[in-house]
């Protein structure tokens, strides 16, 4: 099977992904932390189908079907999420975004159905075949979750009490991970998805 | 609309996701996925399902209660309780693997990872 995955510019993923987080408004979704099982659940209706072990044998936290009917996530996973455990709802809050990143900027790739089980494996092995759509997903739940007008307003917030203390803190070893830590609980994502919005939004590109 | 559609939009309209639902009621998420998606029957004693029509916010005796009831009975006699079979499966199966790390899935976690969506919409038995 061949998909062809358009490239697509930053700005291109970022407006789709600020005019749906604007969408949510009127369901009270659209501040971080984005109660994103909500937003796939109650406001697009996707079927929430739980899989045993999805990630421990697959090493996959969630998958969206081709139908567009549902996302697929780890059952554990979601165990976890019923129970509070923020550590995984950090990295599930990623995935299910980074799923609905396909669903509005691939819906239209997925129309192309597997014709064989043997098609569908030989595809799925190859990761070649969808890095560029993996990438566009990312980049939708990245900016989805963390609003840049609000990571700037934090990130400034933080750099006043910062400089109070320390004028050269910026170059202090390991302070863009610690900012980065500092600042994540406020989205709800882990740290790492900060430091790429620092890298994206040119707010403290890596040196 | 089948039984399972009208469930899952009498859920929704209560505004909460199919885990909190399940949570507050003391139901097993998949188990319920598996209705809301038409795969389960729903049960056949009219205590349980008098007890979902409750939860679901349906008001004892009114025209959305026989309704519900009604597509319920209905809805019993029309889900195949047949395994999917390939052609069906197919539709099912993502195209897309955001995996952690970017790790390989290897043949043999494919094969498991079908299994697992064929099971998961296949109902479960009796």
């Amino acid at each position: 099977m061949k998909i062809k995955v358009p490239f697509l510019e930053n700005a291109a993923i970022w407006k789709k992904a600020d005019d749906f987080r604007k969408s949510l408004a009127p369901e009270g979704c659209d501040l971080p932390p984005i109660n994103i099982l909500y937003v796939a659940d109650v406001i697009l209706k996707l079927d929430i189908i739980e899989l045993p072990d999805l990630f421990a044998e697959q090493h996959i936290d969630a998958a969206l079907l081709p139908d567009l009917s549902g996302i697929y996530i780890d059952q554990e996973e979601l165990r976890a999420w019923d129970r509070e455990d923020h550590w995984v709802e950090k990295r599930l809050r990623f995935s299910v975004a980074h799923e609905i990143g396909h669903y509005l900027l691939h819906a239209k790739l997925l129309k192309n159905k597997f014709k064989s089980i043997e098609e569908f494996k030989a595809w799925a092995e190859d990761r070649e075949n969808y890095s560029a759509a993996e990438y566009q997903a990312d980049e939708f739940a990245g900016r989805l979750l963390v609003p840049p007008e609000i990571l700037l307003r934090e990130y400034d917030l933080y750099c006043c009490k910062a400089g109070e203390v320390d004028p050269e803190w910026r170059n202090i070893e390991g302070m863009r991970e610690h900012v980065a830590r500092k600042l994540a609980p406020r989205f709800g994502v882990n740290y790492q998805v900060l430091e790429t919005r620092f890298d994206r939004e040119n707010i403290w590109p890596a040196s | 609309m089948s039984f399972g559609e009208t469930v899952k939009n009498l859920r929704i309209a209560q505004k909460v996701t199919l885990r909190q639902f399940c949570q507050a009621n003391g139901y097993d998420p998949s188990n319920w996925s598996k209705i809301e998606r038409g795969i389960n029957p729903p049960p056949k004693d009219e205590a349980t399902l008098t007890r979902w029509a409750k939860a679901l916010g349906l008001k004892t005796k009114t025209e959305d209660w026989k309704n519900f009831m009604l597509e319920a009975e209905i809805s019993r006699g029309n889900i195949p309780k047949e395994v999917m079979n390939d052609p069906a499966l197919l539709e099912k199966l993502p195209a897309f693997f955001r995996t952690v790390r970017g790790s390989e899935v290897g043949e043999r976690e494919l094969d498991n990872l079908i299994e697992k969506i064929r099971k998961a919409h296949t109902p479960d038995e009796d």
